[in-house]
């Protein structure tokens, strides 16, 4: 089942070129070409393979009868194979994931549809041999999304609350939506903050409200995607998984690391929570502010 | 190469257009492409036959009448070859393709691709009326999980390198029972075979390539396997919280209580992982303390202590 642009690939397309020629009769060459991720001197290559191709006998009563001259495409006479192929099991399940997704993400808001969902994944289970576990939880929800993306496409302004790991608040921002995309393994939102006068990002699964408000001016000059960075040095004591994730340009087994950051709080946040494993040492303002956090909270328990 | 697809395509529509099982003379004669000595046929068939099952395609075998000949003959059932999601509506095409759309990563692009043309093969219209208008993504899908699903729908098992707590890569085998894709990470849970139990394991702590081992077919997931939610189970400690007010979104989002008052609310937050907690508890600096317990308590304040004394 891994990726195999071999014969065998072949074949398959040839299977599944009949089904759908056969629901798009009249299709351009070129058309068909891209929706089978291939070039148009294959799909053109196919399409005489599968003019040889038919029913024992074949005289032109059993061959499939394809046109395709003109550079659309008819087929005729390929009823045998006019069904398109069952899913197999790697397809079906993929499928089945992504459904689980659409549900999380649909949640509440939609009981026909999560419903017709749930049918639909029953179906699929009996594809698969023996039933995976699958359970995918949503980083944004439906509605969320929609409107965040509904906002992007007509250039507008949305208002967001929003929970920043660094400051431990929850701020409303306004903000000119550009993208949604995902950078590692999270879903942000890139837009223009009003607020911060700049481009920021904005983590989907730490966006707690959206709502539209009435639009501002699309701001219209280029702004600088980021503040300056703040470099800092650290001496690692422990190269933990824990180091690793937090700290991701630590390198495993390096003693130092030197690394760009860009907010101090989170910087002084992220070295405590490491509970001395990793120690701050340049540059000092980073290092005495790591040490005030420390002693403020100590001193809660004296 | 074009002969033998020529070959594949012709031998598939004779399997699935007989109402009989054919036999392998029946085949050799009647089929366009087997060409050669009888042992060379054979051997012909036996790589055909193998390279439709790879393509997922059941070819049945069966005896013809014994009053004639005992002699095995093959067939494909129009029923197991063609896709059993039968009297879609437009809402439910939709929906299927919706989620095969969700697969926006490289490594899984050719498998939603297909799916996708498969059920557009159905020659429905879609229905989006009523239906999100984009594809929600799954995201940060790589190599490592579309072979780790490949093992698991071929039930195949599997070996990588993970990364401990220590952050030293060990070696691991598992048999994959599921997969969950939990506060932006992919997990796959299954049977540790060395230690002989069910464990977790992020898909982005496997060192390396996931690599399947031995063949396939070679366990069953056992029927009475379940994910465990993620709920807090009447075991699962309790940590005690004093939690500034206007502070510590996160923990108030993981309390089970929260106890509002003028200096300090009182929290109580389910222990998952004890160090979890004490990193969450050091992010939050002096706006959190911890009353109990006094496990969390003392490892709260040693690290502090530690803190303070290589900062000082």
């Amino acid at each position: 089942m891994a990726k195999q642009e071999t014969g065998l690939a072949r074949t398959a397309r040839l299977l599944d070129l009949v089904p759908y020629l056969t629901t798009h009769q009249g299709v351009a060459i070129s058309e068909l070409a891209k929706t089978f991720n291939t070039t148009v001197k294959e799909i053109t290559d196919d399409l005489n393979t599968l003019w040889m191709c038919g029913l024992p006998g074949y005289t032109p009563l059993e061959l499939i009868d394809l046109e395709f001259e003109s550079g659309f495409v008819s087929i005729r006479n390929a009823e045998t194979l006019a069904a398109p192929r069952a899913l197999d099991r790697a397809e079906a399940l993929s499928v089945y994931m992504g459904l689980d997704l659409l549900s999380a993400e649909l949640s509440s808001s939609n009981e026909s549809l999560t419903s017709e969902i749930a049918n639909l994944q029953d179906q699929l289970r009996t594809q698969l041999i023996s039933a995976p576990q699958v359970q995918i939880e949503a980083s944004l929800s439906s509605e969320f999304r929609a409107l965040i993306l509904r906002t992007i496409r007509r250039r507008g302004w949305l208002e967001i609350t929003y929970h920043s790991a660094a400051t431990d608040q929850v701020t409303k921002r306004r903000i000119a939506p550009y993208e949604l995309s995902q950078s590692g393994s999270h879903e942000y939102l890139q837009g223009y903050c009003d607020s911060a006068k700049g481009i920021r990002n904005f983590r989907a699964d730490r966006i707690v409200t959206v709502q539209e408000i009435a639009d501002q001016v699309w701001p219209s000059t280029q702004v600088a995607a980021n503040d300056q960075s703040i470099r800092y040095q650290v001496k690692i004591h422990s190269a933990t998984r824990q180091v690793l994730e937090v700290l991701p340009q630590v390198a495993a087994g390096s003693a130092t690391a030197t690394i760009e950051g860009y907010s101090a709080l989170w910087i002084s946040r992220a070295i405590l929570s490491l509970a001395g494993q990793v120690e701050a040492v340049e540059p000092a303002e980073i290092k005495a502010a790591v040490h005030a956090r420390a002693k403020a909270a100590l001193g809660n328990y004296h | 190469m074009s002969r033998k697809n020529e070959r594949l395509v012709n031998l598939t529509i004779a399997l699935l257009a007989t109402k009989r099982y054919l036999t392998k003379n029946e085949i050799f004669r009647n089929i366009e492409g087997y060409e050669g000595n009888a042992e060379a046929k054979e051997r012909m068939f036996e790589r055909d036959k193998d390279d439709l099952r790879k393509l997922g395609i059941q070819i049945e075998v069966g005896g013809l009448d014994p009053l004639f000949d005992d002699e095995a003959g093959y067939r494909i059932r129009p029923e197991s070859y063609a896709l059993s999601l039968r009297d879609l509506t437009p809402t439910q095409v939709t929906l299927l393709s919706l989620a095969a759309q969700a697969w926006q990563d490289a490594a899984f692009t050719d498998l939603s691709q297909q799916a996708l043309r498969k059920l557009t093969s159905i020659g429905l219209d879609t229905d989006t009326s009523q239906l999100p208008i984009m594809a929600p993504k799954l995201i940060g899908a790589d190599e490592n999980l579309r072979s780790a699903l490949d093992a698991l729908t071929s039930l195949t098992a599997i070996e990588f390198d993970y990364l401990n707590i220590q952050g030293v890569a060990q070696r691991r085998q598992l048999l994959v029972y599921g997969v969950q894709a939990r506060k932006s990470h992919w997990y796959l849970i299954g049977l540790d075979t060395e230690k002989d139990a069910i464990r977790n394991f992020r898909v982005d702590r496997i060192q390396g390539e996931v690599k399947p081992i031995g063949k396939s077919q070679s366990y069953v997931i056992p029927p009475s396997f379940e994910i465990a939610e993620l709920e807090p189970a009447i075991e699962t400690p309790l940590a005690v919280l004093q939690v500034r007010p206007g502070a510590g979104f996160q923990l108030r989002r993981m309390a089970t209580t929260i106890e509002t008052a003028d200096d300090w609310d009182l929290l109580e937050v389910p222990i998952f992982d004890l160090a979890f907690i004490t990193s969450l508890v050091l992010w939050h600096g002096e706006d959190v303390i911890v009353s109990s317990p006094s496990q969390l308590r003392s490892a709260v304040i040693s690290s502090l202590e530690k803190v303070v004394s290589t900062h000082g």
